[in-house]
């Protein structure tokens, strides 16, 4: 054990030559490489893209590791969210040059295409999405604050439990189709709206319903959907109609939407006569969520087939509205908006994209499998924990009192799989479970019990139970809503948004500045900036006696993120949480949710240091001694002996790869 | 780097025809018409270094002459999103990590367009670093320049500059007074433990120097240099104030600091010699004591790297320039310096009396409540209270807002060509309620930092104490940020800290509720925002006015101090149905002094025209020398 020293104190002693080793590569972003990191957050292997695959017996391909080595699978995914991305793999691109339109408002890309919008973003924030998903590092958590449509900002939310957020959507989309859909052609057809057709969605067995609107038409022929909803209109033959913004369009036979519970809203596009049009939010999916953030923010563009509807190739360029696309590899209904920019319009002979978007000579910089893997991730992604307390206890019954709840629904519930009603049930393979129990000391500690939810088949496969699932405490209808002038947004070019999406409040004592601008900085300040249709609630709450109002802010901050790694977990069902959890005979510190001890091959550790943990525990420094085992380096579909990041099974070999862009 | 080289050329190439004006991103945008007044207004020039407010246009000149212009572009360096063709990132080929992100404000953050706290940097590996909030960062830096001189006046008294060995230091202990009857006690000058440096606390730099004062990495038989070997005559110091621990961010000035940021996270090129050149002293200059220039903003600077070498000069004075001026540094300095510090919330029973208890159970021995700053002294390098305003930032229980009371800290004085300059006047002054002694202290095993680096493990035992000031709004805690709340970072607390964590342990739960009301009642707020009284006359208007132009409510935008008084586009229509004011600028050429000598860039590439059309056109010969010496430097 050695203790660093100043180096300009003892300028040449070692330790001298670690602190300035320290000083020489600070860099945010999120997580670096490192084979020596005795934390196990740094990624002790190289990036290597994953290949997407269908077929799971394909051995190192994105099924297989699915069906075969999920834990692995989340911490690949996981891994690039956090993974800090270089010049050489693409990060970035010529912005200026980008014959694309970047995230632009007029909301849809086809808007700056044909509006020549100004675009949102230049594609260079940041090397990687854990500099903005930040807080707690290094968990996809809340974080920074960028402009937006506006100057006021839009703060970053966390995804935990975004995986039930996504089902949430989806099956809230096929409940109204269920309903409406009487054809079953997979669209709202004029004669099905032709009167009055309200959604009413219970969000949970005997809650009251969430009204979002009504399928009707208004006086202009627009959907009375609430804002939350993408719509877009078809012909008779089922083809879309990207031009078409309404239901008096007299080629329009019917429409189709997506429920879009990511982003905080776009707002509203005037249209002739005084039509309004919602723009939905960010993304539909997870899967779309990423793939945008990783293009707009990163200069990443992935090559994902499974958010594309297989056109035509006439068709098949950015711009090209598509609608309904694929289910992907993890369960989830894709839908294509035309604004994905790698569409694949030059393939190589592996398979692999050359349309190189940003013109920055790298082509496919996230493939399918990349894609597949992040998507599985985040739908795993734990949900906030609760840190109980008498007085949150108190303050969650002055909540309900008071009717936050009306808009911010406390629970939800996925339906069970249903082949008839076209439910999906928890596509889920696991679940962590999070309690908080009192220390002696008076403080508290949050422990997890990690909940599989799949069935194992006889070669070890992990089949999804598909069950039912209650989402509770989310505290979100995801419905935009006008609350009053505190969270209007002036845009720059001069319109005012009016709506935002009800945040779930789940993770929110974790996750200052509030509003989606960040402006208001504790919970208090925004919740009495509510107004417009929160304006009773937020009378209420000002009319609270003090210690009322303190219980409710002690409930609201009870509802915290976590660092998961490090989280102490049952994580092998026995029902405690082991001091040394033993991991193919060997002693890995105390039981966590670290998914490598979960996974096909669980790692094998140098034991360095037993030390204290911030929490009081004792935790085990150790490094990683068989990286690529552990994380499938070589398994066929993984090995890439030229270690370009691309596996040798789609890489074209030298030269292949060249765009002709330098 | 070919790549790259080449892609910033086409962008310069392609981007005049292609891109209006307005087009450019940022974290905040570029937009003058922004019509909330908040997106950065001007385009990035290039701009000029100069020590003396002659050139119009060049630093010092905006400083002294339009000093919230000078604030207002700083600003926005710290805010601007940086672009390829500005030289973002030029360094990435050599220094893979260095892309990370494209502007300071990506980590310093929250709150949004402050120079405000983030999450935590990937460095070093492990649980990295959380990244500090910069509000206040001037006083900061104020104080650890008195600290140095201080212990200075105190011990070298043969005025040499250094500490002499063992004349000075035997049996010495640096101690500093904070405030009247607070004193901080450094550590020892002499080496009591015998590993032949001084038993200083970590966050004081020491450098071994010869008997000129130059610094020695080595002494005269090649060894390393230790206290007492031949040829070393004593040691040199520095604070590192702004550093959470050795080997992080352990710099003296905010200057480089900010020059670090942009090498290291950015990627940029920085040409600073304000900063990095030992242009030595006597009158041949031979003897280098490893300082260089005493920065516009009042800042000695200490050089980091070894010292003595000459500066490098690469290009001519007409090439465009990359990377990071020394102009820009000037500015980035001045707005870094002058940012007002954090707000106290409400006060209220409770959080006074977590006040009182904070003291009563001892926290406030290390996190010291206030620190005096000395008037600038010549003779001692006192430097005064260099800011030139204080923003009094406290809450009105009737608005139920935080408000803020400006008051300027310059005089006025005559300059060339009957310019009017405002010139801090560098008094004393009080810090208030920052609560920190910026000593590095252990505090248990709880917050180690380890590493394995060179097949051994390392341990970081010691940290500095974090100022507590904006503690309210800037979670996570603890250098690494692992404590998500206030509370869990105190149960944290053993080692030094021991005695005061098993008070608050103890305190009844009240107690501790009033603790963390305090604590959380320490806030940061959004400057350009906040309603002020800008004026001094002790009242917020509804509506300020320049003259008659209407400019909104009374609040803290600098643009409403500029010499030349903004023009807005005023009341006006939305297609949302809705009338608004709005804050388009109408007159940035005017308001941001564009068509100055020194900034005026006509071809808008981002280099001033006065460096493109030679140094004959300038007129003054000395302003063409020192762009030939300092725009081109490259270190």
């Amino acid at each position: 054990m050695n203790s660093l020293r100043s180096p300009w104190r003892v300028s040449l002693t070692a330790g001298a030559a670690v602190a300035a080793l320290l000083m020489a590569r600070p860099a945010p972003g999120q997580v670096a490489e490192s084979t020596t990191d005795p934390y196990g957050i740094g990624l002790p292997y190289p990036f290597v893209h994953i290949v997407h695959a269908d077929d799971d017996s394909l051995i190192g391909g994105s099924a297989y590791f699915r069906r075969y080595d999920p834990f692995l699978f989340f911490v690949l995914g996981r891994d690039l969210v956090r993974r800090k991305f270089t010049f050489r793999q693409g990060v970035y691109g010529q912005t200026g040059e980008a014959s694309v339109p970047l995230y632009v408002g007029p909301s849809n890309a086809r808007g700056a295409a044909t509006h020549g919008g100004v675009p949102r973003f230049a594609r260079d924030h940041t090397s990687s999405c854990g500099a903005c998903h930040s807080i707690p590092y290094p968990e996809p958590g809340g974080g920074q604050t960028i402009a937006s449509t506006g100057s006021m900002g839009r703060n970053t939310p966390h995804f935990f439990g975004a995986g039930l957020v996504e089902m949430i959507a989806q099956q809230t989309r096929q409940k109204i189709l269920n309903r409406y859909d009487r054809n079953g052609n997979g669209a709202i057809d004029r004669a099905e709206v032709a009167e009055s057709s309200p959604i009413l969605i219970a969000p949970s067995p005997g809650a009251r319903p969430v009204d979002y609107g009504d399928l009707a038409p208004d006086e202009h022929g627009v959907p009375q959907m609430n804002g939350v909803f993408r719509i877009w209109y078809l012909d008779a033959s089922g083809r879309v109609l990207p031009d078409a913004s309404s239901l008096d369009d007299p080629h329009v036979a019917a429409f189709n939407f997506a429920m879009q519970p990511f982003g905080w809203g776009r707002g509203y596009l005037r249209g002739p006569g005084g039509r309004r049009i919602a723009q939905g939010a960010e993304a539909s999916t997870v899967r779309q969520f990423y793939v945008a953030a990783a293009d707009v923010h990163m200069g990443l563009e992935a090559y994902d087939p499974s958010q594309l509807v297989r056109y035509p190739e006439a068709e098949a360029k950015l711009g090209s509205f598509g609608g309904v696309a694929q289910v992907s590899l993890n369960g989830a209904l894709q839908f294509d908006f035309g604004d994905m920019p790698d569409r694949g319009l030059r393939i190589g002979p592996t398979g692999l994209s050359l349309d190189d978007p940003d013109g920055d000579g790298h082509i496919n910089e996230l493939t399918e499998g990349d894609v597949d893997a992040v998507e599985f991730y985040m739908l795993h992604v734990p949900t906030p924990a609760t840190r109980a307390s008498p007085a949150a206890e108190r303050g969650r019954r002055v909540f309900h009192t008071i009717e936050c709840a009306n808009c911010h629904v406390e629970s939800w519930r996925i339906e069970g799989q249903d082949a008839a009603k076209g439910f999906s049930g928890d596509r889920r393979l696991f679940h962590l479970e999070t309690t908080s129990y009192f220390r002696p000391d008076g403080g508290s500690e949050l422990v997890g019990r990690l909940v599989p939810l799949y069935r194992r088949g006889l070669d070890g496969a992990h089949e999804p139970l598909g069950g039912a699932y209650a989402a509770e405490g989310l505290y979100g209808d995801f419905k935009h809503w006008d609350i009053g002038e505190g969270f209007h947004e002036r845009r720059y070019d001069g319109s005012l948004q009016r709506t935002h999406r009800t945040p779930a409040l789940w993770g929110v004592g974790s996750t200052a500045p509030y509003g989606h601008s960040g402006q208001y900085l504790t919970i208090d300040q925004a919740v009495r900036a509510h107004d417009g249709a929160a304006a009773t609630e937020r009378k209420a709450y000002v009319a609270l006696p003090q210690h009322q109002r303190r219980d409710l802010l002690a409930f609201l901050e009870s509802l915290v993120l976590f660092v998961s790694d490090e989280l102490p977990t049952d994580l092998n069902g026995d029902g405690t949480v082991a001091e040394h959890f033993v991991v193919d005979g060997q002693d890995v510190g105390y039981e966590r949710f670290d998914p490598r001890l979960l996974a096909r091959t669980p790692p094998r550790f140098r034991f360095l240091r037993d030390v204290a943990h911030p929490n009081g525990r004792t935790f085990r420094l150790q490094l990683i001694e068989n990286p690529r085992e552990v994380y499938g380096l070589d398994l066929p579909h993984r090995r890439d002996s030229d270690g370009n990041g691309f596996p040798d099974v789609v890489d074209p070999g030298p030269g292949s790869l060249d765009t002709g862009t330098p | 780097m070919t790549r790259l080289r080449l892609s910033a050329t086409v962008l310069l190439a392609m981007s005049i025809p292609a891109w209006a004006p307005g087009m450019v991103y940022a974290q905040l945008l570029e937009r003058p018409d922004d019509p909330l007044g908040l997106a950065i207004r001007e385009p990035r020039v290039r701009v000029i270094h100069s020590d003396q407010p002659d050139l119009p246009g060049s630093s010092m000149h905006l400083q002294r002459s339009d000093p919230w212009l000078a604030y207002k572009r700083g600003h926005s360096l710290f805010q601007r999103e940086w672009r390829p063709a500005d030289g973002v990132f030029a360094l990435a080929a050599t220094r893979p990590l260095s892309a990370a992100v494209n502007s300071c404000a990506m980590c310093h953050n929250q709150p949004f367009r402050s120079a405000g706290a983030g999450g935590n940097t990937s460095e070093p590996v492990g649980h990295g670093r959380n990244v500090p909030h910069l509000f206040g960062a001037g006083l900061i830096e104020t104080i650890g320049i008195q600290v140095r001189q201080e212990l200075l006046a105190h011990h070298d008294r043969n005025r040499n500059g250094f500490f002499d060995v063992p004349a000075e230091t035997a049996g010495r202990r640096a101690i500093v007074r904070a405030a009247p009857g607070v004193t901080i006690d450094f550590g020892s000058l002499d080496d009591l433990d015998g590993d032949g440096v001084p038993d200083l606390n970590d966050v004081i730099l020491v450098r071994f120097v010869d008997d000129t004062g130059t610094p020695r990495t080595r002494a005269s038989d090649g060894r390393p240099a230790r206290m007492g070997a031949p040829g070393i005559a004593g040691y040199d110091i520095a604070v590192g104030i702004f550093s959470s621990s050795i080997g992080d961010h352990q710099f003296p000035a905010l200057r480089r600091f900010a020059a670090g940021a942009f090498r290291a996270v950015m990627g940029f090129l920085v040409n600073d010699p304000t900063s990095s050149e030992d242009r030595g002293r006597g009158r041949d200059r031979r003897a280098h004591d490893g300082w260089g220039a005493i920065s516009n903003a009042y800042a000695p600077q200490f050089i980091m790297r070894e010292t003595g070498r000459p500066p490098k000069t690469q290009s001519a004075c007409d090439s465009p320039q990359p990377g990071i001026t020394e102009g820009e540094m000037d500015l980035l300095e001045w707005y870094l310096a002058n940012h007002p510090p954090p707000a106290r919330f409400q006060r209220t029973r409770e959080t006074e009396r977590g006040r009182r208890v904070m003291v009563e159970i001892g926290c406030t021995s290390c996190h010291v409540a206030d620190w005096e700053i000395k008037p600038a002294d010549a003779l001692l390098g006192y430097s005064g209270d260099r800011r030139f305003f204080d923003l009094r930032v406290d809450f009105n229980p009737n608005a139920r807002r935080l408000e803020g009371k400006l008051v300027s800290l310059t005089d006025p004085v005559g300059g060339p060509e009957g310019l009017s300059l405002q010139v801090p006047r560098r008094q004393g002054a009080w810090v208030t309620g920052i609560y920190s002694d910026f000593r590095h202290h252990d505090l248990g095993e709880r917050f180690y930092e380890y590493h394995y680096v060179d097949g051994r493990l390392w341990v970081i035992r010691r940290f500095r104490t974090p100022p507590l000031w904006g503690v309210g709004s800037t979670a996570p805690y603890g250098h690494d940020g692992r404590s998500s709340t206030l509370d869990e970072v105190i149960r944290r607390h053993s080692g030094a800290a021991a005695e005061a964590t098993s008070a608050y342990l103890g305190l009844p739960s009240e107690g501790r509720r009033a603790v963390l009301a305090f604590l959380r009642s320490l806030v940061l707020y959004q400057p350009d925002t906040l309603a002020a009284d800008i004026d001094g006359d002790d009242r917020i208007a509804d509506t300020f006015r320049r003259g008659e132009q209407p400019l909104g409510p009374e609040r803290f935008n600098p643009e409403l101090l500029f010499r030349t008084a903004p023009l807005y586009q005023g009341w006006t229509e939305s297609d949302d149905d809705d009338t608004f004011f709005s804050y388009a600028l109408l007159n940035l050429d005017e308001a941001y002094g564009l068509g100055m000598e020194g900034l005026r860039d006509d071809d808008r590439d981002g280099t001033p025209d006065i460096l493109r059309s030679g140094i004959s056109d300038v007129g003054e010969k000395d302003v063409g020398e020192r762009c030939v010496a300092r725009f081109n430097g490259i270190n």
